[in-house]
């Protein structure tokens, strides 16, 4: 009998001449919950991938209870009781609930068909300990992101697992969603399930890992005991060079008010929604996910339009009825969804770069490639963008690089008021980081920046100034980020008001 | 209550109401019960050709070539039955499911394991097949007098004063709806049309699916094929052009996302009925024969229109209940 449950030795896998995996270890013991950490694109993805069977391995072993297996596909390692939560929901959002949970192993009656009776009341059993509110015949399309996870960890309950892999099962969740997920981690980390729990957050690391395991560039870095590291070991782990600091200084001059947003009401969404942003300055936008934030910047954008209240640019009343209104005045946006609202990727990276301004490059009707080009090519260096041939699609590129490419599709045009939906959502640290250092960078450029995010930290190492949302109207504004603390924060994002639903 | 005034086929019943009213006081003498079988067998055909082309769509895919695959089997089952006027005509109702079987298992190779993009695949096919028809008829054509009666019975022939082909329609929309909805293959066939991606994670041989869901879809075409021919008692290569048309129409009608993923045969039988209505009813009211092409297309655009909204107001209560919304 080892001590281990899974075991991985000299894993290496490579994908058309590239290697995703170099010779990485991996060791989880019975009960624990292990942290596997990594910049994107370190390999924990692919890893996950070979441990479920979905890729086979080039060489390397695998040990499950000391025993060398191969698993051809999900089928092997199901039947060996692996289950795996990926990042991205791999549920049928068209399907209800129940069967989500049953594909594959679905409950048959004597004759060969679905017992649908069968399934329901085992689904219910399943999900009932989880959340209450679950309605099983739901399709799954319907619930949150955090109860569509929920469904997932029955589905791997339903299974008998006892090797549960959560990939950045934290990424898009509330606090407090967070919160419920640690609390059925560690019943289930209890109850002698071995989690395996990828996470590019800190919190979730100390919060629940007893170890952690570092990859880089698709080698294997190290393992941990969670006690015993700390923030900065694990950053230079991770990235491979010191990290001084987090967050960039910050050295903008704040000017001018440029933006100002005043007392907006979207029926719905938002109520009385006042705020202003200045020349040089960062306001961050914050509070829970669903507070309203993203629908506010839509508004301003265009996307959508107020139905009350009045948007004044630099002191003259603007009507914004749709985005191209909005460009035109010196208003962008970076989506949240960099991958569906922000790059095409069937297209270049240059033409991805200059897609909102391909005017520009049209002579006497003709689309002059070569000045598109060399646009595309300054505004990437600008952003230092490491890519090596700006022809390919975006998709070629790391989370991180590609959230800097819609940086640059912005930086195209000339903008007054840049709006950033969750920049850093889904990127490692070390991308983090240049993106901070642009949006400094465009700070002290004259830009004024509304910066979404739901994750304090950054928040308050990047605002200069804090607006909270919670249900759709504002409950606080800090000036002063330095005397803010994250409690601060979150009293505001939790505060009750009598008027909301 | 709430959720039946929300589902989609009461809409098309209240729909289905208010055209055979009005097709009631324009021309009283409709309601025979003579008027209502010819009708359903006279849109049998299309109700077949729709089942089958409701399961490939079911995947996210679609077949064009189902009305040439028809033409193709009808041929050769008539012809053989021509040089053999002995051979029963049970024979040609299995072999005709077989032979389409066989055509609908081309296409699901191609675009299951090819990958080829169905529409461009089974626009090849559609050519293939419809030529595969004219070479084997040699341009003839089949009239009445050269089909046996054990032949036409398959279509004609009545069981408790309804017509065969009729029966069949019936029992194969019950034994596919079965399938689709309770067994295990079945399931899948929604699956892949729902996500891909999830199918490949969960372990679903998507090629698999694609094959099998073509392959029932030819099964469906090709017996098409031999009834029409037993129906009509005429036979040629150029028969039942464009018919693939109605028949991804009445999926339309019947609430399927073209898509994939999303449908129900209860839908599609409704789809068939409303579409009979059209085609039979309306054309006979005084003046309104030459609106019918145009009244067809018109309520496919509003039921296309009514699926958006549908798939919208769904959306903004998924969102609703998700919390996204105040």
């Amino acid at each position: 009998m080892s001590e281990y449950v899974l075991e991985l030795k000299d894993v290496v896998k490579t994908f058309g001449g590239v290697r995703a995996l170099n010779g990485v270890h991996f060791q989880l013991k019975k009960g624990e919950i292990h942290a596997l950490m990594g910049e994107n694109g370190a390999g924990k993805s692919t890893f996950i991938k070979v441990i479920t069977g979905v890729h086979q391995p080039d060489s390397g072993t695998m040990l499950l209870e000391g025993e060398r297996v191969t698993f051809r596909n999900t089928e092997d390692s199901a039947k060996e009781g692996i289950a795996a939560i990926y990042q991205h929901v791999t549920s049928f959002p068209d399907l209800t609930v129940t069967e989500n949970i049953f594909m594959g192993q679905e409950i048959k009656n004597k004759f060969g068909f679905y017992d649908w009776g069968a399934m329901r009341k085992k689904a219910k059993e399943l999900i009932g300990p989880l959340s209450s509110e679950i309605d099983v015949n739901k399709p799954m399309g319907t619930l949150s992101v955090a109860a569509q996870q929920l469904v997932e960890i029955a589905k791997a309950l339903s299974r008998d697992a006892r090797i549960l892999i959560m990939d950045e099962p934290t990424a898009s969740l509330t606090r407090n969603e967070c919160l419920q997920l640690y609390r059925i981690a560690k019943d289930l980390r209890d109850k002698g399930v071995s989690i395996i729990f990828i996470t590019h957050r800190f919190e979730d690391m100390y919060e629940l890992a007893s170890r952690v395991t570092v990859f880089r560039d698709s080698t294997y870095v190290g393992t941990w005991d969670v006690d015993g590291i700390t923030n900065q070991a694990l950053v230079k782990a991770m990235v491979g060079r010191e990290l001084t600091a987090m967050y960039p200084e910050k050295t903008a001059k704040i000017g001018d008010v440029v933006l100002e947003v005043d007392d907006i009401s979207k029926e719905g969404y938002f109520k009385n929604v006042s705020f202003n942003v200045r020349r040089g300055e960062i306001l961050a936008l914050t509070g829970l996910v669903g507070a309203g934030r993203t629908e506010v910047c839509q508004n301003i954008y265009g996307i959508m339009t107020p139905d009350s209240g009045h948007i004044r640019l630099e002191g003259k009343e603007v009507h914004i009825k749709s985005p191209i209104d909005a460009l035109a005045l010196g208003i962008g946006l970076l989506p949240e969804n960099r991958q569906t609202e922000g790059l095409v990727n069937e297209l270049p990276i240059y033409q991805n770069v200059s897609s909102s301004t391909m005017k520009q490059f049209v002579k006497g009707g003709q689309l002059d490639v070569a000045a598109e080009m060399e646009n595309a090519i300054t505004l990437c260096k600008k952003i230092q963008l490491k890519a090596n041939d700006i022809t390919a699609p975006p998709s070629s590129l790391s989370g991180g690089n590609q959230q800097k490419v819609v940086v640059a599709k912005m930086l195209s045009a000339e903008q007054k008021v840049l709006i950033m939906d969750e920049p850093t959502k889904g990127i490692d640290v070390g991308a983090k980081y240049s993106i901070y250092e642009i949006m400094n960078d465009l700070a002290c450029r004259g830009y004024a920046i509304i910066m979404v995010s739901s994750e304090m930290p950054e928040v308050l190492g990047v605002a200069d100034r804090i607006v909270v949302m919670k249900a759709g109207r504002v409950t606080a504004e800090f000036d002063d980020v330095k005397s803010t603390t994250q409690e601060m924060i979150l009293e505001a994002s939790l505060k009750e008001r009598s008027a909301t639903a | 209550m709430k959720k039946l005034l929300r589902s989609r086929n009461t809409g098309l019943i209240v729909v289905l109401l208010i055209l055979l009213a009005a097709a009631k006081i324009l021309t009283p003498t409709l309601f025979t019960k003579f008027m209502l079988i010819n009708t359903l067998q006279n849109n049998a055909i299309y109700a077949l050709l729709a089942v089958g082309e409701f399961v490939v769509i079911l995947t996210g895919g679609i077949d064009i070539s189902i009305a040439s695959q028809l033409a193709f089997v009808g041929i050769i089952c008539t012809k053989i039955s021509c040089a053999n006027p002995g051979v029963p005509g049970i024979v040609f109702f299995i072999f005709s499911i077989l032979l389409g079987a066989l055509c609908g298992a081309l296409n699901g190779f191609l675009v299951g394991y090819l990958h080829m993009v169905p529409m461009i695949c089974t626009l090849g096919t559609m050519y293939i097949y419809r030529g595969l028809a004219f070479l084997v008829s040699g341009g003839e054509w089949w009239f009445a007098a050269k089909y046996v009666d054990s032949y036409r019975w398959w279509a004609i022939g009545k069981v408790f004063g309804i017509p065969m082909l009729v029966w069949w329609v019936v029992l194969i929309m019950i034994v596919i709806g079965i399938f689709l909805g309770f067994t295990a293959p079945g399931r899948r066939i929604y699956a892949i049309g729902t996500s891909r991606e999830s199918s490949a994670v969960a372990g679903i041989k998507e090629p698999k699916v694609t094959f099998y869901a073509f392959t029932i879809c030819g099964a469906m075409a090709g017996l098409a094929g031999m009834l029409n021919t037993a129906n009509y008692a005429i036979g040629y290569y150029g028969m039942a052009e464009s018919f693939e048309m109605t028949a991804i129409a009445i999926c339309v009608l019947g609430g399927t996302a073209i898509t994939g993923g999303k449908g129900r045969m209860d839908g599609v039988a409704l789809g068939v009925i409303i579409m009979a209505v059209i085609n039979s009813f309306i054309s006979m009211i005084p003046g309104m024969s030459v609106w019918q092409k145009a009244l067809q297309g018109g309520i496919i655009i509003v039921a296309v229109a009514i699926n958006y909204f549908t798939e919208r107001s769904a959306e903004r209560q998924a969102l609703r209940e998700r919390g996204a919304l105040i």
